[in-house]
């Protein structure tokens, strides 16, 4: 969407040398001398030596945690995994047969090849290694060794569509490859070779054919498992879409961008809010950037982007019904109405700061900036002046439907850009509703003794926030999340129906569902949260629950009441899980009923879901799980 | 919008600096109520009012945590919720009221000796510059 290399244009391109390499060595050519062809059969050893090693560090990223799994358990493996582990076995016995010396045989690796062939490997080479590093930077590893998540594509690179996607991608680099060392190793010495030379010759030769067969089984190996458990073509296509982790570069429209450059603009600055307020949650405790300012002013915000988006959703709705779309108009009026009521629960969440501070003041954090932003790119798409503000004056015209969309062809742009930026409202949700919690664990919430209870006697113009207030708030936030979250939902089926640009989110949402369901091939290590968050958000469950908060507001101090308000909290968590597993709602999202998050609630998820990962217990935004990237 | 004018008269009024922050954290607060009433999302100054909001808020906040701002202050009722006026009629009240807290407390910030103090002053008239930058466009101003 932003024109940025992707993992496909790297994989294609080393795919394409590769393929290029192997067409260019024919070992019956007349026309290539034989001490040629004893160059190109040596460049050709050793480009694939170079192949395997590229291939074995990326089936080492897959192995990582399998590689403590003794290999009598190997058959509780996924089938992916376990054709990692023996794609691994391969590579390492086809690296064995390729250089027994461990490479010395073929000099300085960084040596340019001499044969047309070698360089098509050299070239192949080259671009596998930067698809590597390409998806290496989503993700790194603390001093643990634990991985870590560093952008919201890491689950979807490490979920198991995406993983057996690029063990389907370099199986057919491990394919090619062995194909030319196959045609190579049938290269005969040339009739003035010594005899010793000759010997040393055909003795290479048959250790790249052996090395070629052994490559092969990496093929295999993977085809086994795509047959056990396919990967779609949809499931390539997004590895093929993942780029690099790279911020956009920050951008405010100038007056003049065409509609296409304002979808542009609304997707990258999604994109760098989404980023920003991923990278700001785990400072919450102490950070100076977290204000009541910065907090109110995401809000509103946000409230303000999900306006623009309904506007141009309905602009949209009614050009696709003269354009003769009326599935796809429904589609977008039905994603209007939704974003209209995400509009109306942000609009809650911001006024719920007309009664809470924080006690760091005076900073606009740079997701309050990012969304602000939004709302620019967003506000420009939705009127008809290209100079449109906020300060603009109320009587500002809709943008006419042609100009939102000329023709058919325009309208995937502008629903892909709408699509970004509603997604982005769901993650800023669950970004700020982690930071509210965190931020009233720090005691960093402050309110007016104004707004506060009668009762509490405090001589300052500002009070603790009461817990109950607090609780209200995250409320605010759970349903903006929720909101949000279903209008991104119907944007998602409007961008499947008109194959709008953003069809990738919807995927990579999906996949990064599955890795977090526990399917990853290496999901047992991954830990996408630093520990300090993983820490403060177990400290959030031990908040009192519904119930009792309302009785602490309502200054009830006696235990023996606050206890029995706290049963009626467990009892009533006890009831809604109890009605889940009933139900048999495999689907159901226990601790989006449950009116507060409480230890109780905590180990009553743990004994519902046995195989719920911790990340899933731990997290206070749990209905938001589906959609939000924290 | 009587509540505003109130607002602004108090302010006008404030002749110390104590005076003015305590002025001025009513006037931030009292704008409020007048903003949400304007937050129709079928009026065409909806977002305007909605951002609005979150600057008197922002500025209300700023003279909060004032050294000098007396003990006292906040300790009033909740400004009801105002009739409704017209858009354009509150966005007038309302820039105006601005204005005029970013007179007072950009003249309270000169003579501020606390840093804290200062610092209030300073933040709550951008903040109520922010606000009026708004108001005024909402006015046709």
């Amino acid at each position: 969407v932003t024109g940025t290399a992707t993992f496909g244009d790297f994989a294609a391109a080393a795919s394409n040398h590769l393929a290029r390499a192997v067409s260019l060595t024919d070992p019956v050519a007349t026309s290539r001398s034989g001490a040629g062809r004893v160059t190109q059969a040596a460049d050709i050893r050793r480009g694939m030596s170079r192949v395997i090693t590229v291939i074995s560090r990326y089936v080492a990223d897959i192995t990582a945690s399998t590689a403590r799994v003794r290999p009598d358990q190997h058959e509780v493996l996924t089938p992916w995994a376990r054709a990692a582990v023996e794609a691994a076995r391969a590579l390492k016995e086809a690296s064995a047969l390729l250089a027994p010396d461990g490479g010395r045989v073929f000099g300085s690796n960084m040596r340019p090849s001499a044969s047309a062939a070698g360089q098509g490997f050299d070239a192949a080479i080259s671009f596998m290694t930067a698809g590597r590093d390409l998806l290496h930077t989503h993700l790194s590893a603390d001093l643990d060794g634990i991985r870590v998540y560093r952008s919201e594509w890491a689950p979807v690179i490490v979920s198991v569509p995406v993983t057996g996607a690029l063990m389907l991608e370099f199986a057919q680099w491990a394919q090619i490859s062995a194909t030319g060392g196959l045609k190579a190793a049938e290269v005969k010495p040339p009739r003035e070779h010594r005899i010793s030379d000759s010997i040393e010759t055909l003795v290479a030769q048959r250790r790249l054919e052996a090395a070629s067969r052994a490559l092969l089984k990496v093929d295999v190996a993977v085809h086994r498992a795509q047959r056990r458990q396919p990967v779609s073509s949809a499931d390539v296509g997004l590895l093929h879409a993942i780029r690099a982790n790279v911020i956009p570069a920050h951008r405010l429209p100038v007056g003049w961008e065409s509609v296409a450059d304002l979808c542009r603009g609304t997707t990258e600055t999604a994109e760098r809010a989404r980023h920003i307020a991923r990278v700001v949650v785990p400072d919450a405790l102490w950070s100076p950037l977290l204000t009541g300012d910065s907090l109110r002013e995401t809000a509103a915000s946000a409230t303000a982007v999900s306006h623009h988006c309904s506007i141009v959703l309905r602009i949209l709705g009614a050009r696709a019904a003269q354009q003769g779309s009326a599935a796809v108009s429904a589609g977008l009026f039905q994603s209007a109405a939704a974003a209209e009521r995400a509009r109306d629960a942000w609009l809650r969440a911001a006024t719920m700061w007309n009664q809470l501070t924080t006690e760091t003041r005076g900073v606009t954090s740079p997701v309050a900036a990012e969304t602000a932003n939004l709302a620019l790119w967003t506000g420009r798409l939705a009127f008809a002046d290209a100079t449109w503000t906020l300060a603009k004056g109320p009587t500002q015209p809709a943008r006419p439907l042609e100009s939102l969309a000329p023709t058919p062809s325009d309208l995937p742009g502008v629903v892909a850009a709408a699509h970004q930026a509603c997604d982005a409202l769901v993650q800023l949700a669950a970004a700020d509703h982690q930071q509210v919690s965190l931020a009233a664990q720090a005691g960093r919430l402050h309110s007016p003794t104004r707004s506060l209870s009668d009762d509490v006697d405090i001589p300052h113009p500002f009070g603790r926030t009461p817990t109950g207030r607090v609780s209200l708030v995250l409320d605010a936030y759970r349903q903006a999340g929720q909101a949000s979250a279903r209008t991104t939902a119907a944007l998602s089926a409007v961008a499947q129906a008109v194959r709008a640009p953003s069809t990738t989110l919807t995927a990579a949402r999906a996949a990064a569902r599955a890795s977090r369901a526990g399917l990853g091939v290496d999901g047992a290590i991954i830990d996408p949260r630093p520990a300090d968050v993983e820490r403060a958000s177990a400290r959030i469950t031990e908040l009192p629950g519904h119930f009792e908060r309302i009785l602490s507001d309502l200054g009830v101090t006696d235990p023996a009441i606050l206890a029995r308000a706290s049963a009626i909290d467990l009892a009533g968590e006890e009831l809604i899980i109890e009605s889940g597993r009933e139900a048999n709602a495999g689907s159901m999202r226990i601790a989006q009923c449950a009116p507060a998050e409480s230890p109780a609630t905590t180990a009553l998820v743990r004994a519902a879901e046995p195989g719920a990962t911790r990340q899933v217990v731990a997290r206070p935004i749990p209905a938001l799980e589906a959609e939000a990237e924290l | 919008m009587d509540r505003v004018a109130a607002a602004s008269v108090r302010l006008e009024r404030a002749d110390d600096l104590p005076a003015i922050l305590e002025a001025a954290f009513d006037a931030f607060d009292d704008m409020l109520p007048v903003i949400e009433a304007q937050q129709d999302p079928a009026g065409g100054a909806f977002t305007t009012f909605v951002m609005s909001a979150a600057f008197a808020a922002n500025g209300r906040d700023a003279v909060l945590f004032a050294p000098s701002l007396p003990p006292s202050a906040s300790r009033g009722p909740i400004a009801d919720r105002p009739g409704c006026g017209s858009a354009l009629e509150a966005a007038t009240a309302l820039a105006g009221l601005g204005r005029l807290l970013d007179l007072r407390l950009t003249g309270a910030a000169a003579q501020a000796v606390s840093p804290g103090d200062r610092r209030a002053c300073i933040d709550g008239a951008r903040q109520a510059r922010r606000l009026v930058s708004l108001m005024a466009g909402a006015a046709g101003q």
